[in-house]
């Protein structure tokens, strides 16, 4: 008994401990990363961004430069729905859930909310800890056959600080740039993009007279973008967006 | 009327200069008739009356009290073959041998399925077609020709009447089921009257056009919208069976309106407020509105004078992937045998349409897994019809709206898997082509092309990917599998339509001015000659 008050009360502390160690709000977040890919001739760089969103339960991957945004949802029963928005058209399609390869892994939703799964993190060595609360800095590392990788993960935001993969061919460097915590420009986020008129992907074929659709009917559909960086057994999860 | 003389099928049979027709073939003067006279007048639809005249030889054998109009959306014959072969080979036979159930009806003829405006049709024309017997323009629901798609102010003096608008108005209980969305082109081309299909909810309607309703509304207000454009038409009672997915425009665009078993953040689409499953269920309080498999077991038909069953937010799910749904929904045979059970207890009789909406949506997406075991599904959903109704009363007619891009070619053998590559007679090793790989024995002219997505039995899955037309070494990949996606020639982002013609099947009372090759818009008249839906109608209206 005695055991078990004890044992009630260390957990009520430790809560209480992590409760104080970062008062932010971290489920309603926007983290802004440059993706650079260097081959390994150094002759051919490509950079990129990716706005990580997130509004308690959705999740929103914005890439700025194909004016994409891809929002995810998890539903009742664990499935995660997209919705791919068109920002330069305000048009979206809504995808049902599992109508898209690639997302089936066990951690999807904790990779699409983080860029990382917590499997991928507890594979990976602890290097070093500093910083506290907020700013508290984890750095991992982890050796394969093919490539090193190196991460800095802020443990009580829930962020990537900085992910670098090195392999024979390229590198590749996730680098968070800005963090936006305001929660008014977090919500715009979602409903301003919540106001587009979205269409089914089943129902594309039955709209050959829609331009905007028909335009995509000819031309075929944005593939899948970039849902993480890593899922627990080290593999890419996707690519960059194009 | 604007028709194009240069379109004016050569099918109208000039010699038929009466402008009001009686669905028995006798005229009788147009202000008797619950049709309009624009309908009536319509040349589609005086071809179609001249068109069942000359069938309809079996003179007092086509009394219908009940018809049930399945319609397989995207069912063309290459479909109905090979999903007839595929059926038949899972239950251990060669296959070719098999019949559908809706083969072995007595009666076929052929559907010509252009819509006014357009070589290859889409569903909206087409089914309106069907429903009023008025061919018209692709995009547009139960509006004539004369009306422009997606202009709210020229749909007045348009409308038509519809086969269940005429069941209703003559005292018959009526229901409409599709596995796809309620509001979607084919179901609301039952009820609904839109200058454009995609108006499904509010939300989807230009400002410039709100004028207009939506289809989801005019689904729930259905029954004082006919009164009111019949006011004297007494037996008018509303839909008494009414089962899809598509629950999305019925709610309002606020989370605290979702249903237990929503798959999105905020459900409803609707930004009026308007929660019109609410106000179905108080405007009728002795109805029945369910959302999942065990709300629909628990519907007794004996005892339930209506049903408003939305199962899933958008469409149904494929009957492949319908043990992946949240809260469970049922099969389209469950909905149309529980359907019957509902509707007969009328003895006025009933009018029952029922889609088949994602085979389809199968061919879409280059799947002939999903769009073939949708159509054996469909073909179940006949059987359970036939097996519910009394044969002597019911005329059963089952077709398509239009047909796709999916071809049964090469020379495989007798017996030889519908889903695998061609295996030449003789041999058992798969037939190279010019290029020196297999090739599969079903195959798509057009869309998303080759994908190999294993044991997937969503066909949707291929649309995250990229197009993928042309050929692929198949050598290595299992076709058979639920998840694999046939090769296109065109690479499009989604398969298409095609044109040719469609086979209708009929069985029951007037089945037999089901022959020859027609214009889409007989099957109206079939209906309506077999059943007098239009005299019925008027009667019921003077009395």
């Amino acid at each position: 008994m005695i055991r078990i008050a004890l044992a009630l009360m260390l957990t009520f502390v430790y809560s209480n401990m992590v409760l104080a160690e970062c008062k932010m709000n971290k489920d309603i977040i926007g983290a802004k990363y440059k993706i650079t890919t260097s081959k390994a001739d150094k002759k051919t760089k490509h950079s990129s961004h990716i706005v990580l969103w997130r509004n308690s339960n959705q999740v929103a991957h914005e890439y700025p430069e194909s004016h994409i945004t891809e929002l995810w949802e998890q539903t009742r029963n664990g499935k995660l729905r997209l919705v791919r928005y068109f920002d330069e058209h305000a048009r979206g399609i809504e995808y049902q859930p599992d109508e898209i390869k690639n997302i089936k892994t066990k951690h999807a939703w904790q990779i699409k909310q983080q860029l990382v799964s917590q499997d991928m993190i507890n594979a990976m060595q602890l290097e070093s800890t500093q910083g506290k609360d907020c700013n508290k800095l984890e750095a991992y590392f982890l050796k394969t056959k093919n490539k090193t990788i190196t991460l800095q993960w802020l443990a009580n935001k829930n962020l990537v600080k900085s992910y670098r993969e090195e392999s024979p061919l390229k590198t590749i460097t996730w680098d968070l740039q800005q963090t936006i915590t305001e929660r008014e420009r977090v919500n715009n986020t979602f409903t301003s993009r919540s106001d587009y008129q979205t269409t089914d992907y089943a129902d594309i074929g039955d709209n050959e007279s829609d331009p905007f659709l028909m335009k995509m009917i000819h031309l075929g559909f944005v593939e899948h973008g970039a849902t993480g960086v890593y899922d627990s057994q080290g593999q890419q999860i996707g690519k960059h967006h194009h | 009327m604007n028709m194009k003389p240069t379109l004016l099928v050569s099918a109208i049979t000039l010699s038929i200069s009466i402008s009001a027709f009686a669905d028995d073939g006798k005229h009788y003067k147009h202000n008797n008739s619950v049709i309009p006279k624009h309908q009536l007048d319509n040349p589609w639809y005086k071809a179609g009356v001249a068109n069942v005249s000359e069938k309809d030889f079996f003179k007092g054998k086509s009394k219908a009290k009940n018809v049930i109009l399945f319609v397989g959306d995207g069912m063309g014959v290459s479909t109905v073959t090979a999903a007839r072969i595929l059926e038949g080979q899972l239950k251990g036979m060669a296959g070719e041998e098999n019949n559908l159930s809706f083969d072995l009806f007595p009666f076929t003829g052929m559907a010509k399925t252009y819509n006014v405006d357009a070589q290859t049709p889409d569903s909206a024309g087409t089914m309106t077609a069907m429903m009023s017997g008025v061919k018209t323009d692709a995009g547009v629901i139960g509006i004539d020709e004369d009306a422009v798609r997606g202009d709210c102010t020229t749909a007045a003096g348009n409308e038509l009447v519809t086969a269940l608008e005429l069941a209703e108005i003559s005292g018959k209980s009526t229901g409409v089921i599709s596995t796809a969305r309620i509001t979607h082109a084919t179901p609301a081309a039952t009820y609904a009257k839109s200058v454009d299909r995609n108006w499904e909810d509010i939300s989807d309607i230009p400002a410039a056009q709100l004028g207009c309703k939506d289809i989801a509304l005019q689904l729930v207000e259905f029954e004082s919208n006919l009164k009111a454009r019949f006011p004297k038409a007494s037996k008018v009672n509303g839909i008494e069976v009414v089962m899809g997915g598509g629950r999305r425009h019925f709610l309002p665009k606020d989370a605290s309106y979702n249903s237990p078993d929503a798959v999105s953040g905020v459900e409803g689409d609707r930004t009026d407020g308007r929660d019109l499953i609410a106000e179905w269920k108080t405007a009728n309080p002795d109805g029945v509105y369910v959302y999942d498999q065990a709300g629909f077991d628990s519907i007794d038909p004996n005892t339930t004078e209506r049903v408003f069953g939305l199962f899933n937010e958008s469409h149904m799910q494929y009957e492949a992937d319908r043990g992946n749904d949240i809260a469970g929904e049922p099969s389209i045979a469950e909905m149309t045998e529980k359907a019957i059970n509902i509707l007969d207890n009328n003895k006025e009789g009933f009018f029952l349409v029922v889609e088949s909406g994602r085979i389809d949506h199968g061919h879409h997406a280059g799947s002939a897994y999903n769009a073939l075991d949708d159509t054996i599904a469909f073909s179940k959903a006949v059987k359970a019809a036939v097996d519910s109704v009394d044969m002597e009363d019911t005329l059963i007619i089952v077709t398509a709206d239009h047909s796709h891009v999916f071809t049964i070619a090469g020379y495989p053998k007798r017996g030889n898997p519908i889903l695998g590559k061609v295996v030449g007679i003789g041999k058992d090793t798969p037939a190279l082509a010019k290029d020196g790989m297999p090739y599969t024995t079903l195959g798509y002219t057009n869309g998303l092309g080759f994908r190999d997505l294993g044991n997937e039995t969503n066909a949707d899955e291929s649309y995250g990917l990229p197009s993928a037309a042309g050929r692929v070494d198949l050598t290595h990949v299992d076709t058979e599998t639920t998840g694999f996606h046939q090769e296109a020639l065109v690479p499009l982002g989604s398969e298409t339509h095609a044109g040719e013609d469609v086979v209708i099947y009929g069985k029951g009372p007037g089945a037999h001015m089901v022959s020859g090759t027609n214009e889409q818009s007989v099957v109206f008249h079939v209906m309506n000659r077999a059943a007098k839906l239009e005299r019925k109608a008027s009667k019921a209206m003077h009395k």
